[in-house]
Formats: C-alpha cells, structure tokens, sequence
C-alpha cells in the first residue's frame, strides 16, 4: 500500500512538472505563433549565449525574471483573498488533471496513464473542478478592488457561468452514446466504432464553442479583455501572482485539448483501427500516448491560432450566444441524439 | 479501489497547493520590496481613483447567475440518465422530453421577459 | 583579484598560461567573488531577456514604437514584445516622446506602480530634452527631470532600428549589473519619485520651498521685464477706413522685424549693452518712423480662403443679413463679417437655418489677440452648396479676461471643443455654454497662453532664431534652462501664495462626472466612475476618457485631453515661415505630408500667385498627399480591429504596406515620418531617379492587393460585423452639426469632401468618386475607409502615369520668405478629414497668429453623443473609428 502511495505520489509530481513545463513551453509557443501569424520571427534570443537556437530558453528567462521581480500588493486590496486567487487559479487548473488519461489505462496495460484511475464519474470531476477556476478570476477582479479588475470579474462570472451549461450539455450526447462517463470507456467505445466528431458534429462544435469561453481565449477573452480593460482581473497583479494566473489559463487549455481529443477525436487510437487497442506492451503504449499528444498539441496550435486571428466578441453578444442560440442548440441536440439512440436500440 | 483513488487526488491537491504556494513564499523571500505611496494606489490609467470600486452593482450580472441554477441543476440531472439511458427504454426518453420541455417553457419565458436583452 | 603573477609559488609555472586560463573560466566554484558573478549572470540574464515594456506611448515616437513590433523589425526577437498595459506587469517604461506638464503626473504615477527592478528608456528629442518643443510651455523639458533615465535613444523619432539598438544598449547595462549592489535590494536608495503637482504650473514638490522662494521674490517678472516683447497689430478695420489703419497695421507689424533686433537680443545675453537696447522695449512706438510707406501696397488679397463665397456673394449676403436683422447688424471687414457680439446668435440662426445657401457646417473657430480686440473668427461652410465659405467675426474686450462673447453651442455643437479652447487660450468666456472649463491645459493654471502678453518661462525674443540657439563659436551659446531662474520650465505669478494646497493627489483636469443623464433601469444600483486613460492601450495615445458606467453602460461620458499639448500655435507664432514645416509634421504624426501639404497653401494663399507651384511639384504634392492618405487608413483600419480585440494580428499586416510607403517617403524627403518635404510653392527636393518606378509598383502591384485582402478578411467577418453594425450612429444632421470631418462626416452619408467642395492644387484634374456611406455607424467609417484607399490607388495612378517633368519651385530656394501681412485660412482634406489652417501674418518673417483647424480635435465632439448607452466595448471601437492622433488633437 506505501508502496502504491508512493509511486502515485511520484507519478504525480513528474506529471505536474511535465504539465508546468509544458505550460512553460507553451506560453513560448504561443509567442512564436503569434509571430508567425503576424509574418515575425518571434523570441529568437535567449539562449545564444549557449549556443541554443530559436530562443528556446525564453521561458526560463520569463520565469527567472519573474522570481526576481517585486510583488507588489497595492494598499487598498483585500489582501488574504488578494493572496487566495492566484493560488486557485492554479490549484484548480491542476487537480483537474487527475482524471484525464494521458494514455491508455486498464487493467491489463502495463501502466495507468491516469493519476487517479477508475473514477467513473471523470468528466463530471473534470467539469466541477474546471468550474472552480472562476473562483480565482472572481475573487482577484473583487479583491484587487481596481474598477478595471472588477468589471472582469464581474465578466467573468457571468460569463463562465453561462457557459458552463452548453459545456454540460454539449458531451451528454456522447456520454448517451458511450453509455459512460469514464473517459476511458469515451475512448473505448469510438476506438471500437468511429470517433465522436462523426456521430456528435452539433456537440462537438458546442463544445468547441463552449471550451473557448472556459479557457478565456480569444475570440471570447473578455475577462481580460487588454483593449478595454487594460489588463482585466488581473490588471493588480504582479510578479509571480500575475505568473499564475498565466500557467493557470494555459493548464485549462492543455486540459481542454486534452477532453476534446478524448471526446471527440478518439483519444490515443487511430481511426480504422489501425492501432489495435488490446495489444499490450511498452512500445504499443507509447505509441498510444504519443498519438494522444501529438492531437492535443494540434489542438492547441489551434487555439492559440484562433486568438491570433480573430476580434473579440461584445460581451451582451457573448451572452446572447450562450442562452439563445447555445444553450437551446444544445437541448435540441441531446432530445435528438436520445431519439436516435432509442431508434437504433428499438430497430435492433 | 475506490477510496484509493480520491486518495490520490487529495494528493494531487496537495502536490498543487505545494506547487502554488511555493512560489510565493520564494518570490517573497527573494525579491526585492520597495514600498511608497504611490505604489500602494490603486492602478487607474494613472490617475487616481474617483469614487467607490465596491459598490452595490448592476443587477443584469446576478440574473444570469439566477439562471444558471437552474439549468446547472437541470444537467445534473441529464447525467444519470444519459449514462443509464441504455437500460431505461423509450419511456425515458419521453420522460426526459417532458423535463426539457418544462425547462425550455422557463428559458422561453425569460427570453420573452426581456430578461436575456443586455440592456 | 591580484595579479596572480606575482603571488604565484614557483611550481605553478609549470602551468602554461593556456591551462591557467581555461581553468579559471572553467572550474566553476573558486571564490564567493565567482558565485556572485555566476548568480549575477544567471540575474541578469532573466531581466535582459525578459524586458516587458509598459504598454504606453505618449507622441509620434509611440507610432515607431508600434513599428518596432511590426514584422519588419520584430522587438520579440528580443523578447520584449510583451507589452503589458498595466505597470504591474512591466519592467520597462519607454518614455516615447514629448513629455507635458499635464502628463507628467500621471507618467510619475506609473513609474511608481512598477514593481521594482524597472527600468526607463528615454525614447526620442522630447522625451530627453524637450526636443523641438522645448520651449513650449506645457513641455518639461526631459523626463531626466523626474525620472531616472537609463538609456537615451537620439532621434526625431529615433527609428525602430534605433530604438532596438536602445534595447541592446539597456541590455548591455543590465549585464554590468550586480545583485549585491542592486538599488532595489538596498534599504537606503529612494527609488520612487513623489508625484508632482499641476497646481498653477507644473510644481515639482522635491524643489517647492526653492520654487515659492523664487516666486516671491519676483524673479519671472523681473527678467520679463528687460525683455522684448512681441508687438501687437490692431485690428482689421471696415474697409472704408482700410486706407490708413492697414497701413499702420503693416508699419507696426514691420516695426517688429528690423534685423537688428536679434543682434540685440543676443548682445543683451551676454550681458552687454547696446546703446539701442533701450529701443527695444517700446519698439512698436518708435517704430512708425521707420516704417516705409511702400510696405502699404504688400498685403495680401483679402479673401478667407481660396474657394469661398466671393466679394459679391460677401455684399449681397450682408445687405439681407442688415434688411433681416436690422441695419448695422453686420459690416464687411478684411472679406469678413463683422457681427456685434449680441446680433451673433441671432446671425448664425439665420445663416444656418433661413439664409438662401444654409451654413449647416461651423468649419473652424479661432481666436486673434489684437492690440485693441480680441477676434474670434467663424469660417462657415455649407454641405449643401459647399465651397460658399464665409468668415464671421466677433470681437470683444482685449484685456485679459473680460473677453465675454455669446456662445454658438446650441446653434453649432460643433462650437463646443472650439468655444473651450478659445477660452482656455485667450481667457474669453463664452455666456451660454454649458461646460466652459479649459481644455487643453488644467484648471489653475495661472496664465492664458496664447495671448501675446503671455511669456512661456523660456521665453528669449518675440521671433526666432533666439540668441540660445546661436552658435557664434565654442561657449557662446546656452541653455534655455539658464535663462529662467527657476533653472527649468516654471512660471508662477508673483501673486501665488497658496503653496500649502498643493497635493499630489490632485487631479484638476478630471471632472468628476455627474450621474448619468441616461436611466437604463428600474432598480436602483450604484454607477461608478472609471477614467479609461491616459495610458490605456486603446485610446490611441494620451487620451482620457473618464466614463459612468452602469455595469457595462455608459451613462456618461467626458473626453479629457491636453496630456500631448505641445504649445504648437505658441511655437508657430515664433517660428519663422519656413521653420514652422517641420512642425507641423509633427501634428497628425501619421500624415505629415498632408499637414506640410496644408500649411504650404495657406501660406501660399497669402503670398499670391508668385508662389503658384509649378506642374511637376504639384503632382508630387498630390502624390504624396494621397500615399499619405493610403498609410494613414492602412494604419487606422489596422487599429480598429485592435480596438475590436483581433491582436495585432490586421494591425501589424497593415503596417506592413505601411511601411513600403515609408520607404517612398524616406527616399524622396530623407525621413520615413517627419517628412518636411513641401516647401512654399513646390517642394523641397525633386524626386530622386527611379523613384517613380517604385511608386508605379507600389501604387499599381501591391496596395491594391492589400486592399482587397483588408476587405476579403475583415470586411465580411462575422465578429467584425457584429461588432460595427449600429454601433455608434452618428446621423447626417448630427455629423454637421457637431462639425465632423472627413470619413466620420462621409460615412454619415453626407458628401462633403474638401477635395471637391472647395478643390485645391490640382484636384480637379483627377477622376474619383466621394465615398459616403449610408448609415453613420461605426461599420460605414471602417468601410469608408477602405473605399477611399481604393479612390486613393485611383489617383495615384492617374498622377504616376501623367507627372510632368520640369522644375519644383517656381523660383530659385530661398530660406527667407516675403509674406504679405493679410489673413487666410487653408483647407485641405487630410485622411483624418478636414485640416485647417489658419494664418494671419503681419508681414514680418513669422505668423502673427497661427492656428490648426485638427479634425481629430473636432471629431471628437461627436463621441459623447455616438457613445452614451452602449458599452465599455463600443467605445473602444467608436474611439477607433473616430481615428485621432492626440499629436493633433491636442496640439
């Protein structure tokens, strides 16, 4: 039983540091795409000094300048929630991982790729932590007590709120389908049939929807909103703080690429069954993970790609979008993929 | 099996709480603090602050909040029942369109209220 | 360390001093000295490349700031494309040009909410030194004053290259730092600064006992006193009586131009005395006698622009204005109407609503401080027949503030920016007008500067070139600083004794807002206050908003400016002719050629047809007025999508076309921005060879293509459409009326272009068409925008085919002008809309009075109506529709 403690324990910390790591990384990625975007070359300098190309070393210099960096805490703020937000920010972000596979699990791999396998009830855990994530941005918008700060919060709120419910809705038709709301039975069943995007394309594109206004991301970043509200919630942040808030969006988006890669793009198989899932063995599991990978880091080279390319929307259309077109979208959808499975099950 | 696993994730919680707070203890340690006056105002485009950033605020942010209950309650409920739908039969399924119905009624009710019109 | 060769034992020599030194650089841990300098260089590093620069540009350096970002220099190589709006998050505060007395607090304030360690890159003349502005009296001369500065970019605005070489510089000095000696990890170093009052001038609380010391002593006054003051001519009189009064007019004005003054006034600096210094003083006494009766014949032809009613329509609109309204209710004056201050109101009603041709459009405003009047003068315009402009004069009390003249606020909105900046300037108040606060400066500043009684702190000579800037030989020149004794930029009346109220946390030119005019719902709920700039990233410079907003409603709105006041008409009225070029660049810092191109005419109006450009230099006018007009929308559509929250993305591909325009500029006048490239009648430099090859392929290969890539991408965009359509509606009668220019009046559907309605140059050889658009929101401006770049490639391309050779100046160049005395008002349709020009010359080498009719000033009327009940969102947008640059609406 230590034993089992322990090597969770450690399968937890190399997870967490891979997942801050590539956040990291991805913040430097996120630049780059933006230059390229933008017909640039991007962070190119850091690291010349040692001989490292393509500024690979931008990050460390971010994160070693930001340790170093006063942290200012302005007169005014409620300062023990003040404290408390990035600190959610970040917890939130993290805990979320525990049920997302990052590779194949089952009792007959060699390995669970999961932190905290067989919990069958995954995306409901994934989505009640994800909605803790607005507690951070609430309360640094409410404590930083800075009007700029405040009207994010208050933006925010409503705003991921409203958007939780499509989310909800938007993955019932494939938790009706699949019968489960264990991401791995998800994976499972469309590695055994076709990938959810085919069977699920309304729920899918919800979910898309929905998943961008979670994360904050452009077209729907109004809680930060840099052209009107100078920096949003996090306007009083500094330093490490304001750090945290930034590893914390980029977590929630590597774990909502990794859902909707899970959801609707098959997870670790390939269409056609070209990678046989009962096969069992180092190698085979590997390469399961890797094609996990590599569609998330699609999916997010996608996201970064939309914010670069898109205006923002006005926040009264962000909420119209939710409850007029979303959120009945999303019922017509569920009543429809229900009946469809009732045809099926009934013409069997 | 089970306890094991939200074993596991309060120890996830607890590697994160590490991995939040150990910055800030680092950054309070290491980092220099220099202290005035201004730098304690509160950011406003550099001018100061006029008037009360707390204050009683505009209703329309609440409503939605209001809303949102219900239809977070609403989808609570769907999960059950989606997960076990294979099992339930056709009735389940009139069922739960009776329950959506009663819900759109509501939306469609607030909609024509004015109450989804950011005004 | 020591020299190791001495202290060496023997045996060590066996080393060979290759080994010797590989091992010192190599073996890691060999004194606490080393572990220093390996945590210093780890320290170090993290900053050098990690610069966040404060998301903050305050002038036209701010423009090649952005241009640092842009693809062509790209400052992210460096990794300082973060640009952070909130000081928070910034290291680096680049201060990117002229820094104001209204500014400064703010600039303070910012400085101090940077977390420490932070650093300030002083980008440009202005912000060093005071640049070309220096003298002005709302700049500091160099933020140095204030701030710890620790790199100095040289330039007029320094280049990106030059401000990148500025970063590497910084980086340089970052990598000579020293954790253990670093000022913010040592308890004894005060790095923040206090914040500096704007009571009645800029009150820098470190040095106010020094200051009030000073002021009470009377030292200003005191030197004031010894100085040549600049003359004042009388008036313009009814024509009857124009015989004597304009010659005395002409005498008194060439009284104030012997070339001997300046000699004069360079013997009094350094301290001589001249037996004439006596004369100085009083010169426009003494001048009568040396006046030569043949300066009578030298003034212009009175007329108030160069398209306007006409001396027969001037007659005949007089005498119904006298039959209507009552006998001697107006007399003709210089091509004017002289209204008596009580009839104003009653004549404007009647030009705009009764008159055969309605004067529906208050062009511009302007105020002239005579010797025995003040002048405020109305150009009026009609769209409905336009190119029928008339000129409406009112005058009052010459004495400082008892100017008193009725307000055209409710006849013309349009007068309400106009009216205020009068009396900010001149201290005339205007009865009737709801919100008569200054403008451009903060209330309580003690003077009205631009009365000709009024002496900036460095003020030298009534005219340049003021004996500080001549150079006769090493030592002989000196600083403006020493002639103040204040030792800087500081003017405070004698009679200022309320030192004790000055705090730093005062804010006189925020108004605090009443609540909202708008009620937008049943339920009580608390409004609040939030003022969106001075630094913001979206108010396109220094721009201040302070909004009441109801959630997201506005229910009020106030524009608040001034923080880029950079004393221009002061600055012109000591300029000579020619100098003033330059100057004007710097107004609208994106269209320099198209200010240069105004100026040139107005000018040119009153110096006749002697200075009627020659072909080919009109061509090049027109050619680079209209590039000018492509780069300005490139640059304006790019920021409205940014405003919109696309990031940077349309932006920094608008820069690009920008840029190749640049290049053409940079070719032909030898600067990329400040171009300074027209001169009176023609230009300043013939085309270089080949260069109109490269504009035929700019014109006809690429701005065409970009155009169409603007509107496949934008124009139709989802989110974009959302976002624009019925937004920030502004209707036909309102665009008039609140004196709307350009695009925001075209888009309004009324087709008034200065182009067309009153055509100068050569504008009525070309084929295009006036783009309107039909709904006034901020859609239509976006769209508008984009068709006239269309209209633009139009022109460009019938000038690039049929551009003549032949000279460029209609004789040989010359760096002193004649200019008649007289009056004129020049229009031309800048991309921002309509620029004004308005000069009156007294036949000396410099402007009596000078004055810019910016349409980014005036547009800006319009944004408290189009604003109030949409959302915080919206007024980004509608503020990026607008299209301001704060170098012309403040001037």
């Amino acid at each position: 039983m230590l034993w089992v403690a322990i090597g969770i324990l450690l399968k937890i910390l190399v997870v967490v540091s891979i997942a801050l790591g590539t956040v990291a990384y991805l913040i430097y990625v996120e630049r780059k795409v933006a230059a390229y975007a933008q017909d640039r070359v991007g962070p190119n300098r850091a690291g010349k000094e040692l001989g490292i190309p393509f500024g690979l070393l931008q990050p460390l210099a971010d994160g070693a300048k930001m340790v170093l960096k006063e942290d200012v805490i302005p007169g005014y703020v409620s300062r023990p929630l003040y404290m408390l937000a990035p600190v959610i920010a970040i917890v939130a972000a993290m805990i979320g991982f525990a049920v997302v596979p990052f590779g194949p699990v089952g009792p007959n791999q060699i390995m669970n790729f999961q932190i905290a396998p067989n919990i069958n009830i995954g995306i409901l855990y994934v989505f009640a932590i994800g909605s803790l994530a607005v507690y951070g941005i609430i309360l640094a918008g409410w404590a930083s007590n800075n009007k700029y700060a405040f009207l994010g919060a208050l933006r925010s709120s409503a705003q991921l709120i409203s958007y939780e419910i499509p989310l909800g809705m938007s993955i019932l038709g494939m938790v009706l389908i699949a019968g489960s709301l264990d991401l791995n039975q998800i994976v499972n069943w469309q590695d055994r049939r076709v990938w959810g995007v085919v069977v699920q394309p309304i729920g899918f594109l919800l979910f898309l929807v929905s998943a961008f206004a979670e994360t904050n991301r452009l077209p729907f970043d109004l809680p930060e909103s840099e052209q009107e509200l100078v920096g949003g919630y996090h306007t009083e942040y500094s330093a490490m703080k304001f750090g945290m808030f930034f590893l914390g969006e980029y977590l929630h988006v590597i774990t909502v690429s990794y859902l909707t890669v899970l959801l609707f793009f098959g997870g670790w198989s390939l269409p056609f069954h070209l990678l046989n899932q009962n096969q069992i063995g180092f190698l085979s599991a590997v390469f399961k993970v890797m094609v996990l990978l590599f569609k998330v880091a699609l999916m997010i080279l996608f996201i970064m790609w939309v914010r670069w390319t898109l205006p923002r929307f006005r926040y009264d259309h962000l909420m119209d979008l939710a409850w007029k077109s979303l959120i009945p979208l999303s019922l017509v959808n569920l009543v429809a993929t229900a009946a469809i499975v009732q045809l099926i099950y009934s013409s069997r | 099996m089970v306890i094991n696993n939200y074993i596991f994730i309060g120890l996830l919680l607890l590697v994160a709480i590490t991995f939040a707070v150990l910055p800030l203890i680092v950054v309070a340690v290491i980092a220099p603090r220099k202290r005035s006056l201004a730098k304690s105002d509160t950011y406003e485009c550099g001018v100061r602050t006029y008037g009360e950033t707390w204050v009683r605020f505009r209703i329309q942010y609440y409503i939605y909040a209001l809303m949102f209950v219900v239809f977070d309650i609403e989808t609570v409920f769907l999960y059950p029942w989606a997960v076990s739908y294979a099992g339930l039969g056709a009735f389940a399924l009139i069922e739960m369109i009776v329950f959506l119905v009663i819900l759109s009624v509501g939306l469609a009710y607030a909609w024509a209220k004015g109450v989804l019109r950011w005004v | 360390m020591a020299n190791p060769t001495i202290s060496r034992p023997e045996w060590s020599t066996v080393i060979d001093s290759v080994l010797q030194k590989e091992l010192e650089q190599h073996v890691l841990v060999t004194s606490w000295d080393k572990l220093l300098n390996m945590v210093d260089t780890v320290y170090n590093w993290g900053r050098r490349s990690s610069l966040w620069p404060l998301g903050f540009g305050l002038a036209c350096c701010a423009i090649e700031m952005i241009c640092t970002a842009s693809s062509r220099f790209d400052i992210a190589r460096f990794g300082a494309e973060v640009f952070r709006g909130s000081p928070r998050q910034a290291d680096l505060m680049i201060v990117s040009g002229t820094v104001t007395k209204t500014m400064m607090p703010m600039i303070a304030r910012l400085y101090d909410q940077m977390p420490e360690p932070k650093y300030v890159i002083s980008m440009g003349a202005c912000a060093t030194g005071g640049g070309p502005f220096k003298e002005g009296y709302n700049v500091v001369s160099g933020i140095d004053k204030y701030l710890p500065v620790d790199v100095y970019i040289p330039g007029c605005p320094p280049t990106p290259q030059a401000l990148l070489n500025g970063l590497i510089m910084l980086q340089k000095k970052i990598d000579g730092e020293h954790i253990t000696n670093a000022p913010w990890y040592r308890g004894d170093v005060e790095r923040d600064i206090p914040i500096p009052v704007l009571g009645p001038d800029l009150i820098d609380l470190r040095t106010v006992e020094l200051t009030a010391e000073r002021t009470a002593l009377g030292l200003a006054e005191v030197r004031e006193a010894d100085l040549p003051k600049p003359s004042k001519i009388p008036a313009p009189q009814p024509e009857a009586e124009v015989v004597d009064a304009s010659g005395n007019g002409a005498v008194g004005a060439e009284a104030a131009k012997p070339p001997s003054k300046i000699d004069l006034i360079r013997a009094k600096a350094r301290g001589e005395t001249l037996p004439a210094a006596g004369s100085a003083a009083p010169a426009a006494a003494a001048a009568p006698a040396a006046a030569k009766p043949a300066k009578k014949g030298k003034r212009a032809l009175a007329r108030p622009s160069l398209v306007w009613l006409g001396d027969e329509g001037l007659k005949e609109l007089a005498a119904r204005l006298d039959a209507e309204l009552g006998a001697g209710t107006v007399s003709i004056v210089q091509a004017g109407l002289l209204v008596a201050p009580e009839k104003l109101v009653a004549v404007a009603l009647y030009l705009r609503d009764k008159n055969p041709i309605k004067y529906d459009y208050l062009a511009s405003l302007q105020s002239v401080h005579y010797e025995d009047c003040i002048e405020i003068n109305y150009q009026f315009d009609s769209t409905i027949r336009p190119g029928s402009l008339i000129e409406l004069r009112v005058r009052t009390a010459e004495a400082e503030g008892q100017g008193e003249v009725p307000s055209l606020y409710q006849v013309y909105r349009g007068a309400d920016f106009q009216e205020r900046e009068v009396f900010d300037m001149m201290g005339v108040r205007f009865t009737g007008h709801p919100e008569l606060k200054r403008i451009l400066m903060w209330e309580g500043y003690a003077y009205y500067p631009l009365r000709k009684d009024f002496l900036e702190p460095y003020y030298e000579a009534p005219a340049k070139v003021f004996p500080s800037r001549v150079d006769e030989g090493f030592g002989q020149h000196f600083r403006a600083e020493e002639v103040n004794p204040h030792g800087t930029n500081l003017k405070v009346p004698q009679g200022f004794t309320d030192w004790a109220s000055l705090s730093s946390g005062s804010d006189p030119k925020g108004q605090p807002l009443l609540p909202g005019a708008i009620d937008v719902q049943e339920l009580g709920t608390d409004q609040f206050i939030v003022s969106m700039g001075p630094q913001h990233p979206s108010t396109h410079g220094v721009f201040r908003l302070n909004l009441r907003v109801d959630g997201e409603t506005i229910v009020g709105l106030k524009p608040v400016m001034g923080y880029m006041h950079r004393n221009h008409e002061k600055i012109g009225e000591r300029n000579t002719f020619l100098m003033n070029f330059p100057f004007t660049d710097r107004l609208d810092y994106l269209t320099s050629m198209g200010n240069n191109f105004g100026y040139a005419l107005a000018v040119e109006q009153l110096m006749g047809e002697d200075s009627r450009p020659p072909e080919r230099a009109e061509y090049i006018r027109i050619i680079m007025a209209e590039l000018t007009r492509i780069a300005s929308h490139m640059w304006s559509i790019g920021f409205l999508l940014n405003d919109l929250g696309a990031f940077f993305t349309p932006a920094l591909y608008a820069i690009e076309e920008r840029e190749l325009i640049l290049d053409l500029f940079e070719w032909a006048a030898g600067s990329r921005m400040m171009c300074n490239y027209f001169r009176f009648g023609g230009v300043a430099f013939d085309l270089p060879p080949g260069w109109i090859e490269r504009c035929r392929g700019v014109v006809n290969d690429r701005i065409d293509k970009k155009i169409d890539e603007f509107d496949r991408y934008l124009s139709q965009n989802e989110i974009v459409l959302d976002r624009c359509k019925g937004v920030g509606v502004l209707t036909p009668d309102q665009a008039i009326n609140y004196s709307t220019a350009g695009p925001v009046l075209r888009a309004s559907n009324v087709a008034y272009d200065i182009r067309r309605a009153a055509p100068y140059s050569i504008y009525d050889r070309f084929d295009f068409d006036v783009i309107t658009g039909p709904n006034g929101d901020l859609y239509d401006r976006y769209y508008v925008r984009l068709l006239e770049m269309r209209e633009s490639a139009k022109i460009l391309k019938q000038a690039v085919r049929d551009i003549p050779d032949g000279p460029i100046l209609p004789g040989k160049k010359s760096y002193q002008i004649k200019v008649p005395a007289g009056e004129a008002y020049s229009r031309v349709e800048n991309p921002k809309g309509e620029l004004g020009y308005y000069v009156v010359a007294d036949g000396s080498g410099s402007a009596y009075r000078y004055h810019v009719r910016s349409p980014s000033f005036i547009n800006l009327t319009a944004l408290e109506p189009m604003c109030l009940g949409h959302t915080i969102a919206d007024v980004v947008g509608i503020l990026g529709s607008l299209d301001i640059v704060l170098g012309e609406v403040d001037r």
